[in-house]
């Protein structure tokens, strides 16, 4: 049922270690270089980097067969788009101008409903001019 | 043997207990496992993904403060922990191999090795937990004696609880690797059915993929 292809030997395991190592190392020195705003999409390259290697030759997804990979195909375009959209909105709330009001600091709120009416007096006061109009 | 020749001979898939009788053979009940296992780390994934949406929210209405953050963390520690999770992906990947060529000894040797590196994982883990204990940081800014920035306390909740989530799939994986070695060792997963191996490695490298982006996150990625 694999989509073909030999399970990957010692020597390409090796070498995939290899690899994951050397660029754990250059992630690991990249992060002491002062990229600025550079820093965290460089890391994260290097991470998807990472992952590609363990996914494609220690999981052995390149010789799995096409219902596995579409599996993992959705599942990844799943995550994107999650991430991709609460990013999205966070990041353009100020270009757009719907920037939603903060959460009140507790005990700042002001207090609503009966406990309100209370203090200042019968809700009546408070009623519409269309209230009086429907009694009889 | 060549998967096709195993599937012509029906007296080998007969011959093998692991094999259950709706499968037509021993190559689609293997099959199937690995789907199996492949939907169920997608929907990890999906699961880690949540808490990746979070970071990167609240990473981009408090950059100064996760950039603070980031450079408390023990970076030296948890690059360590990445070398320790790397190597582990290596020898239990070896002990897939191992076990597909039927020695089983090595095989079961090299999972008790990742074992080990799991537990160096979660000895190092704890370490880092106490520092930061020992320095007044806890989740959701509790216990410290002066009021820490709102976007620090975001910041650490998230640590505590990502980090947390992602020890918590090792101690599982470890508790997967070790029924599978006692498994191997008893001669209960030998080749041709020996995909069980094959899909404890798999939860064990999902594990090392979160972690692989949990540490830049975390421990890298700081003021630049």
């Amino acid at each position: 049922m694999t989509a073909g292809g030999r399970p990957p030997g010692g020597q390409a395991l090796l070498v995939a270690f290899g690899a994951l190592l050397a660029l754990a190392a250059a992630s690991f020195a990249l992060s002491y270089a002062h990229l600025g705003r550079f820093v965290t999409p460089v890391a994260l390259a290097v991470a998807f980097a990472k992952a590609a290697i363990v996914l494609a030759v220690f999981m052995e997804l390149s010789r799995e067969s096409a219902s596995i990979r579409l599996a993992v195909a959705a599942a990844g375009l799943l995550v994107a788009l999650l991430i991709a959209f609460v990013v999205g909105d966070v990041a353009t709330r100020d270009a757009i101008g719907v920037t939603p009001p903060s959460p009140e600091p507790l005990g700042a709120r002001v207090p609503v409903g009966p406990s309100r009416r209370l203090t200042e007096g019968p809700a009546k006061t408070s009623a519409g001019p269309g209230e009086g109009a429907m009694r009889p | 043997m060549p998967p096709s020749e195993r599937e012509a001979d029906p007296s080998d898939v007969a011959a093998t207990p692991a094999t259950v009788p709706y499968f037509e053979s021993l190559e689609r009940q293997a099959h199937a496992a690995h789907l199996g296992m492949w939907v169920f780390l997608a929907s990890e994934a999906l699961l880690f993904a949540g808490l990746f949406a979070l970071y990167a929210a609240y990473r981009v209405e408090h950059p100064a403060a996760f950039a603070a953050g980031v450079e408390g963390n023990a970076r030296v520690l948890g690059s360590l922990n990445t070398l320790v999770l790397l190597t582990s992906s290596f020898t239990v990947a070896l002990a897939v191999q191992q076990s597909r060529s039927g020695h089983a000894g090595r095989c079961a040797a090299l999972l008790a090795t990742t074992l080990l590196a799991g537990g160096a994982f979660l000895v190092i883990k704890a370490t880092e937990y106490r520092l930061h204990f020992h320095e007044g940081v806890f989740p959701g800014g509790f216990g410290s004696d002066v009021a820490p920035r709102q976007g620090l306390v975001v910041f650490h909740t998230l640590y505590f609880v990502m980090t947390g989530l992602h020890a918590i799939h090792v101690v599982v994986g470890m508790a997967v690797l070790l029924v599978t070695a006692i498994r191997v060792v008893g001669g209960r997963v030998r080749p041709p059915a020996d995909h069980p191996v094959a899909l404890a490695a798999l939860y064990w490298h999902l594990v090392d993929v979160i972690w692989i982006f949990l540490w830049p996150l975390f421990y890298l990625t700081g003021r630049g």
